[in-house]
């Protein structure tokens, strides 16, 4: 089932393109439309037994940069069983062409104890059998040196129902870190991020970078010493004329 | 009034409280309004080619009547445009199974994106024979309390600003909420009822906003101010 959506005219960014959060919110609607067919959406599994989703890691390979206002198409495939993780990839088509690939690892969590939920009890719920493990999404080593660009002050504005920093706003940080809007741009054809602790309103996330070996490594470090998240960004080597339409 | 958009509200749409916040109605808003000048032939690229045009936010108004926590349907439903001094107003009405769960005002300015300056609003519409109504004038400015506090200083992100290289409208809408805690304070799971924000001065990326505000018993005034002492914003939000 593919699942179409348009982007709004809010979904616009700093290059005139569609935002990469944006993006990443068209594809997680398929993420969850492919939960709620298999009988395991937030719907299903929060009312009955308290549980919800949350991401555990994702990796995004774009293909294309997307204008703004235009219909994009997401197809899901079957979920896939990685110990106590799901792991869903979607891929997302504009003009008939592919214009991301993504894999979430996703984690059910019960809500009020924020413990994860062992696979069992989720049996009952699944509609369809589980599909054959496709290659594992493996864990982010990030270099020992990494230089704090910023302090960042998570919000409520920053937070969801999940009552933390959204999957989305991770991805903003990441993409300014590695310099996303800065200079020439440069379609991310490759981005991970390993979602380790969440961030709370009023927690202090500082942010830290590195390149080596052409990857852009950015990390989250809390005030206590925690690592929120691991993430890496791999740029195209060729620039793109930006999308951006007036300068007023 | 005409219907312009048939919106699914999904869990992203929602807040902390999992209720679909000023944020989120604004987005549906500028979302509708798009569509409904693309639909009455006002094109924003030919905008664009043939006036060297775009639509700037110059003030929104919101007014909640009914809190939406559930995911699922909206209509958007928009009336013609009227003309209030150099802005055009769009209102627009969302509903859910019939009933009108809020309802907005946007009024936008065309600007020359070379020259900065503001264009009449009927050069436009006549440009692309968009009907429209004239009314009296500019809307009423918001007045703002001189002994206002200040709650956070912010610098703005590039991932916070759009195509125009400033802060996106909905982002003040953001900005706003926290400093008037609504999504905080004594009292949990506010309800915002109503909305207005004048945008007066652009911000872009790296730019400081100094957040200030004022709780009165009927509503908390926010406002922002750049480091050029400019006022960036000023905002009246009224939450039950």
């Amino acid at each position: 089932m593919r699942l179409k959506s348009t982007f709004p005219a809010s979904a616009v960014d700093y290059t005139g393109y569609v935002a990469p959060n944006h993006m990443m919110r068209a594809i997680n609607e398929g993420v969850g439309a492919a939960n709620f067919n298999d009988g395991v959406g937030f719907s299903h599994l929060f009312p009955t037994i308290g549980v919800t989703w949350m991401l555990g890691q994702c990796v995004i390979e774009n293909e294309k940069f997307v204008p703004c206002a235009e219909e994009v198409e997401v197809e899901c495939g079957g979920h896939e069983q990685f110990g106590v993780t799901t792991v869903r990839r979607c891929v997302m088509y504009h003009n008939g062409e592919v214009a991301m690939r993504f894999a979430a690892k996703l984690l059910p969590v019960y809500f009020h104890e924020r413990k994860v939920v062992p696979p069992s009890v989720l049996i009952p719920f699944w509609k369809t059998p589980h599909a054959p493990c496709g290659e594992a999404i493996s864990f982010i080593v990030p270099p020992r040196q990494m230089e704090t660009v910023e302090e960042y002050h998570v919000h409520y504005r920053d937070c969801d129902s999940n009552k933390h920093m959204t999957a989305f706003r991770y991805l903003d940080l990441v993409m300014e870190t590695a310099g996303h809007w800065h200079g020439e741009l440069h379609l991310p054809k490759r981005v991970q991020i390993d979602y380790l602790k969440e961030c709370l309103p009023g927690d202090v996330v500082y942010l830290k970078h590195a390149m080596k070996d052409g990857l852009h490594y950015c990390s989250g470090v809390k005030f206590d010493g925690s690592v929120s998240f691991h993430a890496t960004v791999r740029f195209s080597d060729e620039t793109y004329p930006d999308a951006k339409i007036t300068h007023v | 009034m005409r219907k312009v958009l048939d919106y699914s509200i999904t869990g992203h749409d929602t807040d902390y409280y999992r209720c679909i916040s000023p944020t989120s109605y604004l987005k549906i808003a500028e979302t509708a309004c798009f569509i409904a000048s693309e639909s009455e032939g006002m094109l924003m690229q030919r905008m664009i080619d043939e006036m060297q045009a775009t639509w700037m936010t110059a003030s929104f108004q919101l007014e909640i009547f009914k809190d939406i926590f559930y995911v699922g349907p909206v209509e958007v439903f928009v009336d013609p445009f009227i003309k209030n001094g150099v802005v055009f107003t769009r209102t627009g009405h969302i509903l859910r199974n019939g009933i009108e769960i809020a309802r907005f005002h946007m009024n936008t300015m065309a600007v020359n994106f070379n020259t900065r300056k503001v264009m009449p609003p009927e050069f436009v519409a006549d440009h692309f024979g968009v009907p429209y109504i004239v009314a009296s004038g500019a809307p009423a400015r918001l007045g703002m309390p001189t002994d206002m506090e200040k709650y956070e200083e912010y610098v703005v992100r590039y991932s916070d600003c759009d195509h125009n290289q400033h802060l996106r409208a909905y982002e003040y809408v953001n900005l706003i909420c926290d400093a008037a805690e609504y999504w905080t304070g004594p009292v949990r799971e506010k309800k915002g009822r109503a909305l207005n924000v004048e945008f007066m001065g652009e911000c872009k990326a790296g730019e400081k906003l100094i957040i200030q505000r004022k709780f009165t018993p009927e509503a908390v005034y926010v406002s922002g101010c750049r480091d050029d002492g400019k006022t960036s914003f000023r905002a009246y939000f009224v939450m039950e």
